[in-house]
């Protein structure tokens, strides 16, 4: 009997000590209350640009394997024959881009959710959820064009997107299927469309720090978007809204190159894509590791293909990025814009940008050749913004003097030009269906795989770690 | 019963398993290979460049070496060996006469502590990943060891082609600075100087008064520091004094340079004016 007295007496005890401890967090996260707790997720939720390691998946560079690291081999090789088999489990890979962005999606997810329901001024509020939104189909706008076939209105209804998340999951282990590619950009445009009317309406409680979403940069959002959704009358009319924003102000490269002969490239990288001292910065990211691990030092073993470096013209500006990267004898070179390269792939803090003035400014000239009724003058003088900045000595050219075609093809140079290393050739060759070939020793005279201009591999494969954890993306992988 | 069944059964898988083994053939250990091995010839087999490697290594220290094994290459790189009268010629003229004993008669601090102790001869170029793709060397891949020069083209050698036989010993101090900027380097303050205005691969399309102009005695030295640093020891050996003090005056930074490389061999015992002269005496007083 005294022994069921003391078990009764230690059960009232350990009920007393757990009510105490359940009053505790269980462990150290914060409980979001307040609106200030929202924008600093927010802030968190911001992807980085973990597409850039797409630049070796384009006709911008070659492979040298006699200055690869070793432990790149497995990862990049295959990616660079557009393999699916690479090793994944590393940064800078579709791997770590699809768990990226999806982690950031969860994140922006609980912001939109929950943001209206927080004490605070609802107008602070109702901008905050504005760019969430932005976030969200930012993120969905990266995934969409790294894992789908590129957008095409004929087709998208039926192609596969990529799983659609905008709620936070409450079920234990929840799967989800791939939407179309059609569905993904109507939540994308959705958002967005919903996003600039907060924005809009309570511009005054936008962030002004340029690593977030400004009126500018939203602008320079749709104008992209509409660029790859070929509605070229509303690519121009955000260009122009975006640029009237920003004032349109274009990378001074000469001032840029003087910063490289001052301090040292180190500097310069890490500088160049500032932008406090960049106004052509639209919206920036920043990373804690470096995010271009195939390209952009001594040892990353993809470097700009020669017939890229030979082709460049040596009196235009952006020429002098070029740097030796390694013994003449490699006959390599780098193109650095991002973190403290060309020799450190393990730098902390590096950033990137996401959209400039000189991204709008060639989006708006190529939707002006591309619309119903084009317009080469606008077009040419639109191109020519960014040539007078960055040709030495500069030339005016004659649009009277241009095919259509050749403006195009005008534009589109111009584009591989300036955007050269920042992950954007890549998508200008699926939308624009372009073919390309890579060769394992550069000098050989047959490729060793060829993507032709409407290859099925130009829609990267789910990642295996992704079908691991969402089974049912096994039956619904990109076709091969 | 059972039991006597069960371990006759027992005795009988025995047997078949070892008849089993019987069938196998023996298994011949891999033959040894000892990469690391001295495999010097004996004297009695040395033919007459033998002999004189011989005597270059007991006047000079310095190990000459024309035939490969894999202690003295690796498999990664190609070379191909020279040819063997061009080699004897080779050792005799451009590396006993205008090299080693120069050298040592008129630099013998420089000598002592500065010389490889090795130095390979390569018949063709160095051929780097793959022996058909064009894109060798004359040195690299072999120079950036502290004790081992190493030069290739040896099967090219003329030794009647005077003005290639200075721009041979200019090779052979061009990439010894190679040598000597791994060993020191060649200081943080001398890559400051033309910071940011290499050329990189586009030195191919410079020539050489652009390249005075642009802060550079070549336009390969235009290419990266490093080559700036060899192309400034290589002018300097290919030039005299006043032919020196000209071409600096094409730009401030050239001038920087050509102090700080003048001054950083001097402090090893080397006046890389004095050696131009005795580079060129060796090539134009010699009968060889």
């Amino acid at each position: 009997m005294r022994k069921l007295y003391y078990l009764l007496l230690l059960c009232v005890l350990l009920q007393i000590s757990c009510s105490h401890v359940l009053d505790e967090p269980y462990d150290s996260r914060i409980a979001l209350s307040t609106l200030s707790d929202y924008r600093a997720l927010l802030s968190q939720a911001y992807p980085e640009r973990q597409d850039l390691f797409t630049d070796i998946l384009t006709d911008d560079y070659h492979h040298y394997a006699g200055s690869i690291q070793a432990n790149l081999i497995p990862t990049y090789v295959p990616l660079y024959l557009w393999e699916d088999n690479y090793e994944e489990g590393v940064r800078a890979t579709p791997a770590a881009a699809y768990a990226h962005y999806y982690e950031k999606i969860y994140l922006v997810n609980t912001v939109i959710a929950e943001v209206m329901q927080t004490q605070g001024e609802m107008a602070a509020k109702e901008a905050l959820l504005g760019e969430a939104l932005f976030v969200r189909a930012y993120a969905y706008f990266s995934l969409v064009n790294l894992f789908a076939k590129h957008y095409n209105v004929q087709t998208s209804s039926t192609d596969l997107g990529v799983p659609l998340i905008i709620e936070i999951p409450t079920e234990s282990k929840p799967s989800f299927h791939r939407a179309t590619v059609a569905q993904v950009y109507e939540q994308i445009e959705s958002d967005m469309k919903k996003g600039q009317q907060l924005m809009e309406k309570n511009a005054t409680f936008l962030s002004a720090n340029p690593y977030h979403f400004s009126l500018a940069s939203v602008y320079a959002f749709f104008c992209r978007l509409y660029l790859y959704q070929e509605k070229w009358e509303q690519c121009i009319s955000y260009a122009d809204r975006s640029l009237q924003i920003s004032g349109g102000q274009i990378r001074d490269l000469t001032a840029d190159i003087q910063v490289w002969k001052s301090y040292d490239i180190a500097y310069f990288a890490q500088e160049f894509m500032n932008p406090a001292t960049h106004k052509n910065i639209l919206l920036a990211s920043q990373s804690e590791s470096f995010l271009t691990r195939p390209t952009g030092f001594r040892l990353c073993g993809f470097y700009p293909s020669h017939q890229l470096y030979y082709g460049f013209p040596k009196n235009d500006l952006r020429f002098g990025l070029f740097s030796a990267g390694g013994t003449v004898i490699d006959s390599i070179t780098n193109y650095v814009k991002y973190a403290q390269q060309p020799n450190q792939p393990n730098v902390g803090v590096a950033r990137y940008e996401c959209f400039t003035n000189e991204e709008v400014l060639l989006n708006r000239a190529e939707a002006l050749l591309k619309q119903t009724v084009p317009d080469r003058m606008a077009a040419l003088e639109t191109v020519e913004q960014l040539r007078k900045k960055r040709i030495t000595p500069y030339s005016i050219l004659d649009a009277s003097t241009l095919s259509l075609e050749e403006l195009e093809d005008l534009v589109l140079d111009q584009r591989r030009k300036e955007f050269l290393g920042q992950g954007m050739r890549w998508y200008d060759i699926k939308r624009l269906r372009l073919s390309v070939s890579h060769r394992l020793v550069r000098t050989s005279p047959t490729p060793d795989a060829v993507l032709t201009a409407d290859d099925p591999r130009k829609a990267i494969q789910i990642p295996l770690i992704a079908r691991i954890g969402n089974p049912v993306l096994v039956n619904e992988l990109n076709p091969r | 019963m059972n039991i006597f069944i069960r371990k006759k059964r027992f005795l009988l898988g025995i047997f078949c398993t070892l008849l089993a083994c019987q069938k196998e053939d023996t298994i011949a250990p891999p033959s040894y290979v000892d990469y690391f091995a001295v495999q010097s010839k004996s004297p009695d087999k040395w033919n007459g460049l033998d002999s004189l490697c011989d005597s270059i290594y007991n006047d000079y220290g310095v190990k000459i070496i024309y035939e490969y094994t894999p202690r003295i290459l690796d498999g990664t790189t190609f070379f191909v060996p020279p040819n063997y009268e061009k080699a004897l010629e080779y050792t005799r003229i451009i590396l006993r006469d205008f090299w080693l004993k120069p050298l040592k008669e008129n630099f013998p601090v420089y000598f002592q502590k500065e010389t490889p102790i090795e130095f390979v001869m390569v018949g063709g170029y160095v051929h780097f990943n793959d022996i058909t793709v064009a894109g060798a060397a004359a040195g690299a891949g072999l120079n950036a060891q502290f004790y081992r020069l190493g030069i290739g083209g040896i099967n090219n050698f003329d030794k009647t082609n005077k003005t290639a036989l200075r721009q041979l010993m200019a090779t052979i101090y061009h990439e010894h600075a190679h040598q000597q900027d791994h060993k020191y380097g060649r200081g943080y303050q001398y890559d400051r100087i033309s910071q940011g205005e290499y050329y990189g691969l586009n030195y191919s399309s410079k020539y050489t008064a652009q390249a005075n102009a642009d802060g550079f005695f070549l336009p390969y030295g235009g290419y990266a520091p490093e080559e700036d640093f060899a192309t400034s020891v290589e002018s300097m050996v290919m030039n005299n004094r006043q032919a020196i003090a000209a071409i600096v005056k094409a730009n401030p930074k050239l001038e920087t340079k050509y102090n700080m490389v003048h001054q950083y061999y001097l402090d090893k015992g080397m006046d890389l004016h004095r050696l131009h002269e005795v580079i060129d005496s060796v090539i134009y007083k010699t009968v060889y």
